[in-house]
């Protein structure tokens, strides 16, 4: 699945005209189900302000980004009973809060091990490749090592061609949630029938 | 490209190719006639030329050529490498020709016949080519496809897009040495 990215930088007003942009590139794309609402901004409450308005004009899945706990505490509170992915801040900091609210949450590779006490969250694994060649090595890793049942969140995808290359890549390469800051409507399109594609059985 | 076209367009076709800098070219051949201008072409642009089209005139246009190793789909010619078109993995295991020629289609085929491979299976050790032509008509959705094909193990990948081939060529570089 693709996810594209709202900020919270320039408030909820703009964040709503984001999500409108979103659904009409989109459009008709099976594979582009979720959004991921980063904050950018630095600030808990811009980043609570437009949870609150993202809870309210989207109800499909979500990934909350955030290098503040207590952003991602104040956001997951508007997504109440939606299991929203909660992506950033401390690990263990993060994965208590994930505990608390029943909340999946994504982790590096380097600090799923210092989560032994929260059996009880799920895990994503959340990778942020530079390149396109750094994406397949990491994902192949993963894929061969002990942690090849958990799923593969691969972050930080750019706009542009280059982008289009390696989302297309991580989701060759066993990437199940995909997270674009931004696309154009033909490269969603062409990043969606790839994943027809990979539906038919050509990952893994 | 086709040889249906007139015979400059051809020409011009295949020197824009080996000009733009591709690793071979693939022709399409209709008749028998068609040889001398495939010895013109493999003769001015020195590439490896895939030659497919009607049996006859492949097999008439590997004659004509002696002094180059021919890529030759569907056809066989002493001294030329002979390729199976393969519907599937097992189709294509058991081709017993030098090479394997997967489409878009059967990317996931494609695969399969290479991780069989790299496992052992000495049936599925051929190189694989890819032929994504006609999958799509656009550029940036074709290099994407070519992707497809690289990280499915093709070995050579048969496309129409020049601006394709390009970024095909760069996304090869930059995975290379994995």
């Amino acid at each position: 699945m693709f996810a594209l990215t709202v900020s919270d930088f320039n408030g909820p007003d703009r964040a709503a005209a984001r999500l409108v942009d979103i659904r009409r590139r989109t459009e008709g794309l099976p594979s582009f189900g979720a959004i991921c609402i980063s904050n950018d901004s630095g600030s808990v409450d811009a980043f609570s302000d437009v949870c609150g308005i993202m809870a309210v004009l989207w109800d499909g899945p979500v990934v909350l980004r955030s290098d503040s706990t207590e952003a991602l505490a104040r956001g997951t509170l508007h997504f109440s009973g939606r299991d929203p992915l909660l992506s950033g801040g401390d690990a263990v900091s993060t994965a208590a809060l994930a505990s608390a609210f029943g909340c999946p949450m994504a982790v590096s590779v380097d600090d799923i091990t210092l989560l032994p006490d929260f059996p009880d969250v799920p895990l994503v694994i959340a990778t942020s490749p530079r390149s396109m060649k750094a994406c397949l090595e990491t994902n192949t890793s993963i894929r061969r090592g002990p942690l090849a049942d958990i799923p593969i969140m691969t972050a930080g995808i750019p706009p542009g061609e280059y982008g289009v290359s390696m989302a297309t890549v991580s989701l060759m390469s066993g990437g199940d949630l995909i997270v674009l800051e931004d696309m154009d409507r033909r490269s969603c399109e062409i990043l969606d029938s790839a994943a027809a594609g990979a539906f038919r059985g050509w990952v893994r | 490209m086709d040889l249906s076209d007139t015979e400059r367009d051809a020409y011009d076709t295949a020197i824009m190719w080996s000009e733009s800098g591709a690793d071979g070219i693939c022709i399409r051949l209709s008749s028998e006639g068609d040889a001398p201008m495939v010895a013109m072409i493999c003769a001015v642009t020195g590439l490896p030329l895939i030659l497919e089209g009607d049996p006859g005139a492949v097999s008439a246009a590997a004659s004509a050529v002696q002094d180059s190793v021919l890529i030759l789909v569907g056809a066989e010619s002493d001294g030329h490498v002979t390729v199976h078109c393969a519907s599937s993995c097992d189709d294509a295991s058991g081709s017993g020709k030098d090479m394997v020629m997967f489409g878009y289609s059967v990317l996931g085929e494609l695969k399969r016949y290479r991780s069989k491979g790299l496992k052992g299976d000495e049936c599925c050790k051929s190189p694989a080519i890819a032929d994504i032509r006609g999958s799509t008509e656009d550029p940036l959705e074709e290099a994407m496809h070519g992707l497809e094909a690289m990280l499915c193990g093709a070995d050579m990948i048969v496309m129409s897009s020049s601006m394709a081939a390009d970024m095909c060529r760069f996304q090869g570089e930059e995975l290379a040495d994995l």
